[in-house]
């Protein structure tokens, strides 16, 4: 395999998790889609929309996030997310687990 | 091109690979991202046909934005879970019946069936020996793809390192070409006995009569769902020895109810109206008064003899591996 190949790999992976933690830390209030996309990048994480919309869904299906259509503001009718009590609780646990992690890397990493 | 007729082209063809009911949810909220996408690109300026390009282009091809949306449902037949024990019965199963397709193939040439005369004739059989194969292949991935659907649990719930059965000793152990072996002759037997049950024959040598079927070809072809159920009967406990590799009382359990519904069943087929050939019967009758022998025992004994060396065989089958159990399986728990 090439190397760029296992890179590009390993970044996805190292990836995946957290991109779930940066949606949910983001919905306390109601957004949509795009918005959250342009959130995100301004915080310099980028995710794709094409991994963020089925991400929202899958959110949803699993009860952590619920949606609503608003029609309201302007011509366009937008869907928008917003977490949920169980959205909630697991991303305290979610939360605490990061900083315990980001922690003990921190460590093992200057070690090494 | 219209860019409406793009997006639509576009989102029809993502949401086409999407379950139905989720289909126009997300058919709507794909044409808004499209929309704040080219808002974002070209600010107040009217987007183009190019500017929409730029972006589907940018979301990547259909299916692979339908397939994020899928990422979370199980979009396989046959999981990794599965698979290796897919392939191992697949395998067998079609090897299996390779081998017994072309014996029953060469048995019709020999007894020069019909349709088996002539070269077109053969070649015919083999395209309908290569169709069975894809369709034996299709059953089995049916039947997994069931297993994948159910979850059905392969693996002994409750693990406790100390429920490890000890590392068997050699003659524990059930040798996996045994029981391969017993699939395949088993197999073998039944395809060939369900394609050409003539292969049974008495050859009457005393006489100008030949060679006469014991069994009746029509009969025989009849009871086939009969003799499938005999046939995994019979499988189903070699299967099972595959599996568990050792003598245990699981399998000693398992061999006794097999063994026996074979059995039961196998009574059942003897005791098929007209399985005994009536041209069978009346050569007997022929050759009894001809000869002066008396061949009447073949008549009903024939079956009472036949189940009685069935029941035999089973039972010194049955009974060795329930004392094979018991000696080697008093170790585990």
């Amino acid at each position: 395999m090439e190397k760029n190949d296992i890179i590009s790999g390993m970044i996805m992976e190292l990836r995946r998790g957290t991109i779930v933690l940066c949606v949910l830390s983001q919905l306390e209030e109601p957004m949509y889609g795009y918005s959250l996309v342009s959130a995100l990048s301004d915080s310099g994480i980028a995710v794709e929309a094409n991994t963020l919309y089925p991400l929202l869904r899958r959110l949803e299906s699993q009860g952590m996030l619920e949606s609503k259509w608003e029609t309201d503001n302007g011509p366009k009718p937008r869907k928008y997310y917003c977490i949920t009590e169980l959205g909630k609780e697991v991303l305290t646990v979610m939360k605490n687990q990061w900083e315990q992690t980001v922690n003990s890397m921190e460590v093992i990493l200057r070690k090494g | 091109m219209d860019y409406n007729e793009l997006i639509e082209r576009y989102v029809y063809a993502v949401v086409k690979y999407l379950p139905r009911k989720t289909r126009d949810d997300v058919s709507k909220e794909l044409r808004t991202l499209i929309e704040d996408m080219l808002e974002a690109r070209c600010g107040l300026v009217a987007p183009t046909e190019k500017d929409v390009h730029v972006i589907l282009a940018e979301l990547g091809t259909p299916y692979e934005l339908a397939q994020n949306y899928n990422s979370q449902k199980e979009t396989y037949l046959i999981g990794p879970k599965y698979f290796p024990i897919f392939k191992l019965v697949a395998s067998i199963v079609l090897i299996v019946n390779l081998c017994a397709t072309f014996l029953a193939i060469m048995i019709a040439i020999i007894f020069k069936e019909e349709g088996a005369q002539t070269i077109t004739g053969i070649i015919q059989m083999l395209f309908d020996a290569v169709g069975s194969l894809f369709a034996m292949f299709g059953i089995i991935v049916l039947i997994f793809a069931g297993i994948e659907r159910k979850k059905v649990n392969i693996e002994t719930k409750g693990y406790d390192p100390y429920n490890l059965p000890p590392v068997p000793k050699k003659e524990e152990m059930i040798k996996k070409s045994e029981a391969i072996a017993g699939i395949v002759f088993t197999s073998i037997f039944f395809l060939v006995f369900l394609a050409a049950p003539q292969v049974f024959s008495i050859q009457i040598f005393s006489s100008e009569l030949g060679i006469f079927t014991v069994f009746n070809e029509v009969i025989v072809r009849n009871s086939w769902l009969l003799l499938f159920a005999i046939f995994l009967t019979g499988i189903g406990s070699e299967i099972a020895k595959l599996i568990e590799g050792r003598y245990t009382k699981r399998l000693a359990v398992i061999c006794t109810i097999t063994n026996f519904l074979s059995f039961f069943l196998f009574a059942l087929f003897i005791n098929t109206k007209g399985l005994i050939d009536s041209n069978f019967l009346k050569v007997i009758n022929q050759v009894s008064t001809q000869e002066g022998v008396n061949l009447d025992f073949l008549k009903l004994d024939f079956r009472v003899g036949f189940l009685l060396v069935l029941g035999l065989i089973i039972s010194i089958e049955t009974i060795s591996i329930i004392i094979k159990a018991y000696k080697y399986d008093k170790n585990t728990k």
